[in-house]
């Protein structure tokens, strides 16, 4: 027995090392393709998005199959598990790496290593440390930011339901995006004589109670860029519903899901606009030459169910310039 | 050395199942006896062990040692002057420990320094010595796990940590009683021996009838949780088994 | 070679992580939750220090932290009598929010740009290889850990905990103070627990806090295939056996990464076949015995 257990770890070792060296060794010699590896931290629709937003926008700018050819990989919530893709990416010698959201981004640029990063979706790339300026990639990393336009979310707020005093927020605190936006929210409210009340999730099975501890205590509901409150918005547009309370939210899906209104760009988009700086660098921009994009072409994304339910009048103006989901 | 003034005990006091486990007892025990205590089960005996040792508080009466009421001092706190081996050989050792390890653990109740390597060259030596005393191997094998040892070598083990440590008062609550007649007489032989080899003060429970008149000064039966006879002295030596067997005939059951 | 290498890393890491579960796993007996709590705990307190300037005393404080939030769960279980389940449970997740104030009630700490215990050294040997210098580095923090503990538990203090461990109802009637000795334990295992988180924030360059969910899961997994490895018993050898077992277990994930055989969303299923793979050799090798002895036997 103890023979067999020194063997196989043995071989485990050799198998690990020689594998490393072969991945080192043979990347460079491997057919034409691209190689793109692309890197999650875990799964939900939001992500699922923008990865195919990614991806079917790159087959569009004509990268085919054999010219182009994507690895995906999901650390599926595990940090440690991280690390070790971004290590197995550089030991491969990708060509380039796409990652979503903040800590694969993060986890990849401090590997410094030489293959080029494009970033889908990390709402404060300075504040990450991932550049120190968004006009001037310094550290091998580009992309997109979906900063919330946080004005212009309560200033839609105002057009289609004037009168709201307090807005309630709800989000996940683990997630470093909703933290950034909601600080933000908070900034705009405190100049402009609005107040708020807090309920705040680490678990998506807290979040029908923290839901449900708003209502009553105020007028509307703010939801900031947040993938676990995504996830859970059937059930959160249903209480809201229930309360005659409308839910702003960041995104097309979460308005899909029930929630009234948004004014945002769509993860699919997102996606998009990172493929499309992913295609100016392959055609040959160094990435310190393509600024990093805070998303800015914002629809209005309306739920007619949702409206109906609360009994919101839509005024011409509004009707023609949205878009109405239900 | 050790006096019990009106000890009582009582086990689920007030319900339908409630017990008297000891009741008003009175003992004295002078430095150097070597009492052993006989009864029959329910009497007691273990009741007055766990008294002395801690294991439980006494309702009322008082626990003197040396003169200082330790009725409500801890348990721990009584084990560093009262040692103990159990009936259960596996209740007194560590078994994924070594021997010597086991040891070093008992030894160390009389230092101070609890950040100093257990066990030392010079500790080993006298580790050694004492097991040689036992005549079973022990000493040639200080580095095994003691969950290797058999049930008459673990109790030996026991007794070694116990004496090693040095206490007051040593209770032993029927150490014999699981173990093969031949190791009970070895183990049984060691154990007066090393009691009267360094001078312990030293309570007995048995059920053996001859080796409780055999060994120690005194013997005391107990009964309902008192004691209901006691013997010393040559009057103890020329008692015959047979006549303790008809004392405990006479025993009035207790529930 | 930065696969190789850097699960070789990681493994050294977790290593640490792994030292700790071993205490309350394996000498202890108990069944100790505070590890996602207590590791992240270390990963923020070391990352708002180093972001401050101080990444040495980051550790430092880290490691104190840590044997404080062990200490609590101590103190539940023991003067407050509650399950040691239960324990854990309260204090990893009263620690969820002590970690969010600690970072500033930010949940994500970069620490891009400033200056780590990895960074320094890299300017200090500049004309070493930075992946073999990070070796080296964590090399001397698990080779350290594991002689200091080695060294503790040989100690008086040390046999009691191990003793507690072994058999409470002997200790207990001894003039050992088991409210002490599991005090102590859950503390130093949980100091070793933010010790790895720690490294880990100034390792891969930030802090997020979700970093330490699963963390009890590999730091047990690595304490479990550690045992698979046939080396003779001691505490010595047990405390290296969980080092090595994370290394293994983090040369799995990079086996199981490697292939391409699966889809993304199966690297989980993958690595958790792998243990369990290598978990059932024993269980295997009884019933080949066992077989060999039947077939004689006819």
């Amino acid at each position: 027995m103890k023979k067999i257990s020194v063997l196989l770890i043995l071989v485990l070792i050799l198998t690990t090392m020689s594998l490393s060296l072969f991945g080192c060794n043979n990347a460079s010699s491997q057919d034409d393709a691209l190689q793109v590896g692309i890197i999650q931290l875990l799964d939900n629709g939001a992500f699922e998005d923008m990865r195919e937003g990614f991806i079917a926008q790159m087959r569009s700018h004509g990268y085919s199959e054999t010219q182009l050819d994507f690895d995906y990989r999901n650390a599926q919530g595990d940090m440690s598990n991280l690390n070790a893709i971004c290590q197995e990416m550089v030991n491969s010698q990708k060509d380039l790496i796409v990652t979503i959201a903040t800590p694969p981004t993060q986890a990849f640029v401090n590997m410094e290593s030489d293959i080029p990063v494009i970033f889908i979706s990390v709402s404060n790339p300075v504040g990450a440390g991932i550049m120190t300026d968004l006009n001037f990639p310094d550290k091998n990393a580009t992309g997109t930011s979906n900063a919330i336009p946080i004005d212009e979310m309560f200033k839609l707020s105002q057009r289609l339901t004037p009168g709201m005093e307090t807005y309630g927020l709800l989000y996940n605190t683990s997630e470093i995006n909703s933290v950034t936006t909601i600080n933000q929210a908070k900034e705009y409210m405190d100049t402009n004589g609005l107040s708020y009340e807090e309920a705040v999730v680490t678990n998506s099975s807290e979040v029908q109670q923290a839901a449900q501890s708003l209502v009553g205590r105020v007028d509307a509901l703010f939801i900031p860029n947040d993938s676990m409150i995504q996830s859970a918005m059937p059930q959160v547009s249903e209480i809201a519903k229930e309360a005659k309370i409308p839910v702003y939210g960041s995104s097309a899906v979460m308005v899909a899901s029930g929630a009234f209104a948004t004014i945002s760009i769509s993860d699919t988009e997102i996606g998009q606009l990172s493929a499309d700086m992913a295609h100016q660098h392959l055609q040959g921009t160094p990435i310190e030459q393509i600024p990093a994009v805070v998303v800015s072409s914002f629809t209005t994304v309306i739920n007619q169910t949702t409206a109906d339910a609360l009994g919101i009048e839509l005024t011409e103006d509004i009707l023609t310039n949205a878009v109405f989901l239900d | 050395m050790l006096e019990i003034i009106n000890g009582t005990k009582k086990f689920n006091e007030g319900t339908g199942s409630e017990q008297t486990a000891l009741n008003q007892l009175n003992l004295k025990v002078g430095t150097g006896d070597f009492l052993t205590v006989i009864g029959s089960n329910g009497a007691g005996k273990s009741s007055l062990m766990n008294a002395i040792s801690g294991g439980f508080y006494l309702d009322k009466g008082k626990i003197l040692l040396d003169g200082h009421n330790i009725t409500y001092l801890s348990e721990h706190k009584r084990a560093k002057v009262i040692g103990r081996v159990f009936q259960d050989p596996s209740k007194g050792t560590a078994p994924n420990l070594t021997l010597e390890e086991n040891l070093a653990l008992a030894y160390s109740r009389s230092q101070k320094k609890p950040l100093q390597i257990a066990v030392s060259k010079k500790d080993q030596q006298v580790f050694k010595n004492l097991l040689a005393q036992f005549d079973m191997g022990l000493e040639n094998r200080l580095k095994d796990k003691t969950g290797l040892l058999s049930g008459g070598q673990r109790q030996a083990l026991s007794l070694a940590m116990c004496i090693i440590a040095s206490p007051k008062l040593l209770l032993l609550d029927e150490h014999t009683a699981a173990l093969d007649p031949s190791t009970a007489e070895k183990v049984s032989v060691i154990t007066d021996t090393l009691i009267r080899q360094n001078g312990l003060t030293a309570i007995m429970i048995t059920h053996n009838l001859s080796n409780a008149i055999k060994y120690g000064n005194r013997l005391v039966m107990m009964t309902a949780g008192t004691i209901s006879t006691e013997i010393s002295g040559e009057e103890k030596q020329n008692t015959r088994p047979s006549a303790l067997m008809e004392l405990y005939d006479q025993d009035p059951v207790l529930y | 070679m930065t696969l190789f290498l850097g699960s070789l890393q990681l493994g050294l890491i977790y290593g640490l992580l792994a030292l700790g579960i071993y205490i309350t796993f394996k000498i202890m007996h108990i069944p100790d939750l505070t590890a996602d709590g207590s590791f992240t705990l270390g990963l923020a307190v070391s990352a708002v220090l180093a972001s401050a300037g101080y990444p040495v005393v980051g550790i430092f404080l880290a490691v104190l932290a840590g044997a404080l939030a062990g200490a609590t769960t101590g103190f539940l279980q023991t003067k407050i009598a509650i399950h040691p389940i239960l324990s854990g449970i309260i204090t990893m997740s009263g620690l969820y929010s002590i970690n969010l104030y600690v970072m500033g009630a930010r949940s994500n700490i970069t620490l891009i740009g400033t200056p780590t215990l990895f960074s320094m050294a890299r300017s200090r040997f500049d004309f070493v290889d930075f992946n073999l210098l990070r070796l080296v580095i964590l090399l001397f923090f698990a080779l350290g850990l594991w002689g200091a503990l080695t060294w503790f538990f040989k100690t008086h203090l040390g046999l009691s905990i191990r003793a507690t461990g072994d058999n409470e109802a002997m200790v207990k009637s001894s003039s050992i103070n088991i409210t002490a000795t599991k005090i102590i334990a859950i503390s130093l295992a949980n100091a070793c627990i933010a010790l790895s988180g720690a490294i880990v924030a100034q390792y891969q360059g930030f802090a997020d806090i979700s970093s330490g969910v699963g963390i009890m899961v590999i730091g047990l997994a690595s304490v479990i295939i550690g045992e698979l490895i046939p080396l003779r018993k001691g505490v010595a050898n047990g405390f290296l056996t969980a080092i090595l077992g994370s290394i293994l277990y983090r040369l799995m994930i990079a086996l199981a990464l490697q292939s391409n055989l699966f889809p993304a969303y199966a690297l989980k299923l993958i690595s958790a076949l792998i243990v369990g793979i290598a978990l059932s050799l024993p269980a295997l090798r009884h019933y080949l015995a066992f077989r060999k002895i039947r077939k004689e036997s006819v």
